[in-house]
């Protein structure tokens, strides 16, 4: 018997089962899966080696049992192993900040974004609804990267996780994005065309841009620069990184008319501006202490044009999101294995 | 019916714990803010009722670098090296 196994008294229904899950502080609170030691060995047979550090706040390092453990718990399939073990690997990078991303009052969940042809393989949704439910691949992966945070990195809400209001992305936020008239997010990142890459992000839910009305790129680039324009974010004095996910609709007008990603990028960077008047002097204060200055009558949404990530996905229709992030983050990246 | 443990990992290896120098005085309090606004002021207002009321002293006052990061290891090791007590202001 391997020494994490734990014989647990016989539950004869899913009621008993999420009883059981309630009295130990396990799950998200949605019913899961119980990871028997041969749905366990199901969900590993043929997984890749993955070298993987020590979980905050917690401190313990995860095992491809305690993960296969949460992935069954979650709903996954043995092929979404993969993708999950990439996602795990890019929050462990230092530059995203996993500590403190989980500890924060923020309400940040972890962001999955699925490059390449991966994403046919498990049928990940980036079309109509795809931050949304109904695609089994998209719900589980995001809410297995969370069980494993939750039970083996110990980030328990109310607990050592003290979002002040959370947020219903912390219960799973994964998607895949599109294919488009531009590179794909991870081809801008320097990763090759083919490869399977997963992107994290500590985000904030996606904020709807809506622009039924406009006709040109250069009308729908205005309505994103307002929506990105708000006292609110953390990126406006934590800086750091967000990401402009464009409706296939609207990417398709920028891209008709000239627009690439660095033009976005810095026309977005020109424009998107908060005037100071929209921000109280007692947070002015607060801006400075983090050395963070208005430039003019108004302050930037992050500290670089880089800082803004861009990708498209979505279906039908005239809406985009602008996804800021808990700021003192970075996205990154990991080829799935 | 047996299962996987999905809390279960390899344990962090054992923390060393350390000792508050000779030097320190008895009692000595510190207290860490996490950077948001106001915790200064509240921990320098529980450290001087602590002072008043519980003869509780001398106190300190730290910080996180910033509220965006956890305490960095070196700071934890250099406040249990010189006070007694810390008070951490986890609320904003």
């Amino acid at each position: 018997m391997n020494t994490d196994t734990l014989d647990l008294p016989e539950v004869d229904d899913a009621w008993a089962w999420m009883a059981a899950c309630e009295e130990r502080g396990w799950g998200d609170g949605l019913p899961t899966i119980p990871p028997t030691e041969e749905r366990v060995a199901t969900m590993l047979a043929g997984a890749p080696s993955v070298d993987l550090g020590p979980l905050p706040p917690r401190g313990v390092t995860p095992t491809l049992r305690s993960i296969a453990a949460n992935a069954v718990m979650a709903g996954c399939r043995p092929a979404d192993l993969p993708v999950l073990l990439a996602a795990i690997a890019a929050v462990q990078d230092e530059a995203y900040n996993l500590h403190g991303t989980l500890a924060t009052t923020h309400p940040c969940a972890p962001m999955v974004l699925v490059s390449g042809p991966v994403r046919e393989t498990l049928g990940l949704n980036s079309g109509g609804n795809c931050l949304g439910p109904g695609t089994r691949g998209n719900a589980v992966i995001g809410r297995a990267l969370s069980l494993v945070l939750l039970h083996v990195g110990g980030a328990r809400p109310g607990v050592l996780d003290r979002s002040t209001q959370g947020s219903p992305a912390k219960y799973t936020f994964c998607f895949a994005e599109a294919d488009s008239p531009f590179d794909p997010l991870a081809v801008q990142r320097g990763f090759a065309p083919g490869e399977s890459v997963v992107s994290v992000m500590a985000a904030e839910p996606p904020h709807n841009v809506n622009d039924h009305g406009s006709t040109t790129g250069a009308e729908i680039l205005l309505t994103v620069a307002g929506t990105m324009a708000q006292p609110g974010s953390n990126n406006v004095y934590v800086r750091g990184p967000h990401l402009l996910l464009l409706g296939p609709e609207h990417a398709a007008t920028l891209h008709r008319d000239g627009w690439t990603p660095a033009s976005i990028r810095a026309h977005l960077w020109e424009h998107a501006r908060i005037p100071v008047a929209h921000v109280s002097e007692g947070n002015r204060r607060q801006f400075v202490e983090w050395g963070v200055e208005p430039d003019g009558d108004a302050y930037t949404v992050s500290d670089a044009p880089e800082n803004l990530h861009l990708a498209v996905a979505g279906g039908a229709g005239k809406h985009s999101a602008w996804i800021p992030s808990f700021g003192g983050t970075a996205l990154v990246s990991r080829v799935v294995p | 019916m047996r299962i996987v443990d999905p809390t279960s990992g390899i344990a962090p290896s054992e923390t060393v714990a350390v000792a508050a120098s000779s030097g320190s005085p008895a009692g000595a309090l510190c207290g860490l803010s996490n950077s948001k606004p106001g915790a200064h002021d509240l921990l320098e207002a529980i450290g001087r009722r602590l002072a008043d009321d519980h003869g509780l002293g001398p106190h300190g006052l730290e910080a996180k670098p910033s509220a965006a990061v956890g305490a960095d290891p070196a700071l934890l090791d250099h406040l249990a090296a010189r006070y007694r007590l810390a008070v951490v202001a986890i609320g904003d």
